[in-house]
């Protein structure tokens, strides 16, 4: 059953009541048998060839209005989207820009959400790496918050500093955000100023998917582990949308040392952040491990 | 040029598949280490790295390694831990595992050991795995433990490794030799009793052919069935140095058995990868390859 939005009664938001996604299974590490994102005739993604596989979430939160879909991003098992070929990371921004097209164009979708939570500790019930796209059928409370920021002027494009700044390519900048509400936060932008993926040219996508991909292996070398991480795509699909500038956020759970950031009393009830990281020291710590990592996927000129 | 084909599922739901030409890029060869003594995996590890063809990717649980191995990948975590497991697989091919040590540690820790070595013997890896195990009774149930699992999953292609260490016999644990009875049902042997201190160290030629007994006892069929074969050798970490730097049996011979006796056939290796298969592919114990 999927879930409908109920909105809260005390303040302005709303959340997806969906008990049926108490049954989704939680599968271990090993591929083929018992892994639904394995190739098979019997499992999600079916038994034919493909290099990655796009369907209807099974245990969607909402489902017309709106939808849920599964991203696998290959068929292999451990094939984790840090390390996919340069080529099929651009295939996942491909495909990443081809489903927020197609969903954007359906009248029950108000914003397209993709994001992967990355390991077990982040929410991942399946160990085949996968990411998600979600159709919200409303606009989520997050995006209009922002919105209201962004009509008065884009805070991206104005943002210059360079204290803040891990690398800047032809065509992106890899900042720290001024708040970040997690360790470690770092933001993907593309330099020229647009809402989504569907402004994307072949040649910005491709460098992005790359770095990418150098920031992610840069954080599972400063953390020794495949970084538990949200990886969250923020755009907006509205025709009216020209004010926004999207971005891929990185949303680490880890203070480093091991340890583990948990949204606990603030986070959870204010929607107050506290972080133990200052971007300046994200900045400090990220620098040479990205640039290093960009450098040896064979990335372009950077500042 | 991106082809995507459109399914509509019998319940109801949708599927599209994205087929792309993609560049093979494989993943680079690694020797996996993990456990306690650190100046063994220091060893292994320069080993490794020296080969050029394998990556010595060593992974600090509880006890880091401070000061090296330098040249190896360090990675951060509990064994059993996913995020380190997923990082692994992601970006190598492990050839190999060597767990070092482990009787001596904490029960839960041994747990957590275990399980992510029987995740390894589940997870479909077509490389051999390779077990190092400690002497003290808790790591010998370990052992025998997985070579079940091995054995249940189907008698894959693994080798599994034993190598009593020596923690027992200079800490008052087991003796060696007791893990090989009750794992590998190796009657009493010479290489049951070893000497009790630490010159047993120095006796390299000894304990490897004593190890080589046990060897072809297990080929004569004296295993437990398991459909691998046990390897035992112990080693002191100056043993495994000198064995691996070819300092024992000549160069090029980086195997301690080897040495004892040219008679294993065991081509000389030169890269761990490549000692791992030939182990492997010398059908010695009825491993196979």
């Amino acid at each position: 059953m999927p879930g409908v939005i109920v909105r809260e009664s005390v303040a302005p938001e709303w959340v997806v009541v969906s008990e049926g996604r108490q049954s989704r299974p939680l599968t271990g590490d090993t591929p083929g048998t018992g892994c639904p994102f394995c190739p098979g005739a019997e499992t999600e993604v079916g038994g034919e060839p493909f290099s990655a596989a796009v369907f209807a979430n099974r245990f969607p939160p909402f489902k017309e209005p709106g939808c849920a879909e599964v991203v696998v991003y290959s068929p292999n098992h451990f094939d984790d989207l840090a390390y996919l070929s340069a080529a099929h990371a651009d295939l996942i921004w491909e495909v990443w820009t081809e489903r927020t097209a197609s969903l954007a164009r359906r009248p029950d979708v108000a914003q397209v959400f993709v994001f992967e939570n990355r390991g077990r500790r982040v929410g991942a019930s399946i160990a085949h790496p996968h990411g998600q796209i979600y159709g919200y059928p409303e606009v989520s409370p997050r995006l209009q918050r922002e919105r209201a920021v962004f009509s008065a002027g884009c805070p991206v494009c104005a943002d210059g500093s360079a204290d803040r700044t891990v690398l800047t390519t032809a065509t992106w900048r890899l900042v720290a955000p001024p708040a970040p509400r997690m360790p470690f936060e770092l933001w993907l932008v593309p330099r020229r100023h647009q809402p989504g993926l569907g402004g994307l040219s072949v040649g910005e996508r491709r460098e992005g998917a790359t770095l990418m991909q150098a920031v992610l292996r840069a954080y599972d070398e400063r953390f020794g582990h495949r970084a538990a991480l949200v990886l969250a795509l923020y755009q907006d699909i509205a025709p009216e949308a020209a004010a926004y500038h999207w971005r891929l956020d990185f949303l680490p759970w880890e203070r480093g040392g091991g340890r583990h950031k948990y949204l606990a009393g603030s986070e959870l009830a204010m929607d107050a952040f506290l972080t133990d990281v200052a971007p300046e020291t994200t900045v400090a710590q990220l620098s040479g491990l990205v640039r290093r990592q960009w450098e040896r996927r064979g990335g372009g000129p950077y500042a | 040029m991106t082809e995507a084909i459109h399914t509509q599922l019998p319940d109801g739901r949708y599927r599209i598949a994205y087929r792309r030409t993609l560049p093979e890029e494989p993943r680079p060869a690694a020797l996996v280490m993990a456990g306690s003594p650190p100046g063994l995996l220091r060893a292994l590890a320069e080993s490794a790295a020296r080969t050029g063809d394998t990556v010595p990717v060593v992974i600090e649980g509880g006890e880091p390694l401070p000061g090296g191995p330098p040249d190896a990948v360090h990675l951060r975590g509990a064994g059993v831990d996913d995020d380190v497991w997923a990082l692994v697989r992601a970006r190598w091919t492990p050839v190999g595992l060597i767990w070092a040590g482990g009787g001596e540690n904490a029960a839960e820790e041994l747990e957590g050991s275990l399980a992510w070595l029987l995740h390894w013997a589940r997870s479909g890896l077509d490389a051999p795995l390779v077990v190092g195990v400690a002497d003290q009774p808790p790591a010998g149930a370990l052992l025998t433990q997985v070579a079940r699992e091995v054995t249940h999953a189907g008698s894959p292609p693994w080798t599994v490794l034993g190598h009593p260490g020596v923690g027992g016999l200079v800490g008052g644990g087991t003796p060696a030799g007791s893990v090989l009875e009750q794992m590998w049902r190796v009657p009493a042997g010479p290489w049951t009793k070893p000497p009790r201190h630490r010159d047993a160290y120095a006796h390299v030629e000894d304990v490897a052919r004593a190890y080589l007994a046990a060897w072809r006892h297990l080929a004569g069929g004296g295993g437990a069935g398991l459909g691998t074969v046990g390897l035992a050798v112990r080693f002191s970490e100056d043993m495994v140095r000198r064995a691996l730097c070819g300092t024992v049996g000549g160069e090029g011979v980086p195997v301690p058995l080897a040495a004892a006796d040219t008679a294993l056939p065991l081509p000389p290796a030169r890269s761990w990868a490549a000692l791992i298969r030939a182990v492997c592919e010398s059908g010695e114990g009825g491993c196979r390859a």
